[in-house]
């Protein structure tokens, strides 16, 4: 993150910011109208973003979980019968394992997304590399 | 068929040739659709394979105690986990093998996802079989559960 100091030879130009706020700093020395953002509307775009990605990953994982719950239903329905289940047990196992590959799915695709879409603002929230 | 009863050799035949088949009508499926090459669809095959071998093992085994709930839903659970993460060893494998998946995600994904996943299934199936078996021995009244 490139971050422009505040320039020493005039007293008016802005403090440097804490480290959080770095790049709505930087943002501010070429833009006159973000140096009107308030602290606390950096705080709270910063607890949307963190409160965006608690959200999404508690999603895709609860959607996961749910798929997998249904797989191990799956298997138990097909495997532990007390009637004739001698036949149905492999191709219950199989599709258990088809669901479980479809919840796997499902959970990577969302922390893939949401890996995408918050770890940026992250970054340029926190002025990482 | 009840399966209650059933050596073990018989039980392999059946359980392998069923699972051979939807394997095989599985691994046809997604090859076909996504243009797979042959030579890499029979190694998914054999992997998925190994997963049905190991699971036909230890269902059997977990079969065993079918009189006594507790210990058969367990040992089924556990089945079913050990199934589960091999399953998904096969799949994940299959898919860096054939480029969809980066195989620097493979560990990650692992981790994150199959392993806290496959013991969500084998709760599921602890919980489902105790339920059945417990309920089938009230309709039976064939003893209470240990």
């Amino acid at each position: 993150m490139n971050l422009q100091a505040p320039n020493s030879t005039n007293p008016s130009s802005p403090k440097p910011p804490s480290s959080g706020d770095c790049i709505l700093f930087a943002q501010a020395q070429s833009n006159p109208a973000a140096q009107k953002i308030p602290p606390s509307a950096m705080s709270l775009i910063g607890s949307t973003i963190v409160a965006m990605a608690v959200i999404g990953y508690g999603y895709m994982f609860l959607t996961s979980g749910i798929l997998y719950l249904a797989a191990g239903g799956v298997a138990a329905a097909g495997c532990a019968d007390l009637g004739p289940d001698l036949v149905t047990c492999g191709p219950a196992l199989m599709g258990a394992g088809v669901i479980a590959t479809g919840a796997t799915i499902s959970g990577a695709a969302g922390v893939l997304t949401f890996k995408d879409a918050t770890l940026p603002a992250f970054k340029e929230w926190g002025c990482t590399d | 068929m009840s399966g209650s009863q059933v050596g073990f050799a018989k039980w392999l035949l059946v359980f392998l040739s069923t699972y051979a088949l939807t394997d095989a009508l599985l691994v046809g499926l997604v090859g076909t659709a996504l243009g797979i090459a042959m030579g890499h669809l029979v190694i998914s095959f054999l992997l998925l394979m190994v997963a049905g071998a190991v699971a036909s093992a230890l269902v059997y085994w977990a079969r065993k105690v079918r009189d006594e709930p507790r210990l058969w839903a367990l040992r089924f659970a556990v089945s079913v986990f050990v199934f589960f993460v091999l399953f998904m060893s096969a799949v994940m494998f299959s898919a860096a093998q054939d480029g969809f998946l980066p195989r620097a995600d493979l560990l990650s994904h692992f981790i994150l996802l199959v392993l806290p996943g496959s013991m969500i299934g084998s709760v599921s199936v602890y919980i489902v079989v105790r339920i059945q078996l417990l309920s089938a021995i009230a309709q039976n009244g064939a003893g209470r559960p240990k």
